[in-house]
């Protein structure tokens, strides 16, 4: 038996920047449907980074080859966060496909993504009937409530920090005047402000074309109310959607979550019985 | 101030922190920021409250004097919410 086998390697990407990949290649049972995986956004990518690299070598286990890879300004790609936009990372999804494809001669690949990385499929793949199933772990449903809502943790800092108060100028009024805001470190630019804003809720448009699972993750015993609220709006006029809710701490929120089995396992076992 | 909104911000403030908090002992006049409250659970509370209320925070309204304590927060809600 052969054992699994792990390539790291540099690609072209949208505007030509250099995207750093991953691929973990089956050592034998190879299928032909491989995984690719796109990232959730800023310090969500790091912490659940090692949940993903194990979830990754257990499909890689079951002969899925999978694919990670950093997008534009992120990780250790090229680029800076702010001089990207969402339609950068949509064009880099479909270079990372295409250096797939050919890298792992898969037939066809199943896409996986965890938060903002899950919502960039979501648009990635709209109206378009490629791909054999979608994991779409926590995502990203309404870009632009979860760009506010990041850049407001930076007003969270300042009014602990104190140095938040009338006489300030507001985050919008400094983004506005510095053309970027600084917000844990990523520097969120007008621009980039303005792709996540611009940037469409699909909503009972997104009808999918294959199987696809959103799955909620939270330590509430039910899916929040948005992720409920999407899937009946959508399992009215699809049947590929399903929804299933794990009770866990968020991994991708939390330095201490190194495993998560009962996501890897739930994934696992979907995925095996969606390509029965 | 109408004690069924203070109460419903107090229990609001309990779930954002996930902390084991007892309700019983959040006074009106507590100083929220740097006793109970943190950055993420302030990011939390902040959309917890517009989740619940149905509203929408502007920039102008968070800041530091907005959540000094449960009454400041009371009166801002107050007012947003009569408006």
């Amino acid at each position: 038996m052969t054992l699994n086998y792990e390539e790291m390697f540099f690609f072209r990407g949208s505007k030509g920047r250099k995207l750093l990949g991953f691929i973990h290649y089956p050592g034998s049972s190879v299928r032909n449907t491989g995984v690719i995986y796109c990232h959730p956004f800023a310090e969500e990518k790091n912490m659940s980074h090692s949940v993903v690299v194990k979830t990754s070598r257990v499909f890689c286990n079951m002969g899925f080859p999978v694919f990670r890879f950093d997008l534009s300004g992120c990780g250790d790609s090229e680029g800076e966060l702010n001089e990207v936009t969402i339609n950068d990372w949509l064009e880099d999804i479909s270079c990372a496909l295409d250096v797939f494809y050919d890298k792992a001669t898969v037939k066809n690949v199943g896409l996986w993504g965890l938060g903002l990385g899950a919502g960039l499929l979501m648009h990635y793949s709209f109206n378009k009937n490629t791909t054999p199933f979608m994991l779409l772990l926590a995502p990203v449903l309404d870009f632009n409530t979860y760009i506010k809502q990041f850049i407001r943790r930076k007003i969270s800092t300042q009014i602990v920090g104190g140095t938040l108060s009338k006489s300030e100028p507001t985050i919008s009024e400094r983004m506005e005047k510095n053309g970027f805001v600084n917000v844990m470190g990523y520097p969120i630019s007008n621009v980039l402000y303005k792709s996540f804003i611009d940037t469409p809720h699909l909503g009972e448009k997104f009808s999918p074309l294959s199987p696809t699972l959103f799955l909620s993750i939270s330590q509430n015993e039910k899916p929040s109310f948005i992720i409920q609220q999407q899937f009946e709006l959508i399992s009215s006029k699809s049947n590929y959607l399903e929804l299933e809710h794990i009770m866990a701490e968020p991994f991708w929120d939390r330095y201490w979550r190194w495993e998560c089995p009962e996501v890897t396992d739930c994934c696992m076992n979907w995925i095996l019985n969606k390509l029965k | 101030m109408d004690s069924d909104l203070l109460n419903a911000i107090k229990r609001i403030i309990v779930n954002s922190t996930g902390a084991e908090i007892d309700i019983q002992k959040l006074s009106d006049d507590l100083p929220l920021v740097g006793n109970i409250l943190d950055s993420m659970s302030i990011t939390n509370l902040i959309l917890n409250l517009e989740e619940y209320f149905g509203f929408t925070f502007v920039d102008e309204e968070l800041i530091a004097e907005s959540f000094e304590n449960i009454v400041t927060l009371a009166e801002l809600i107050n007012k947003k919410i009569t408006s």
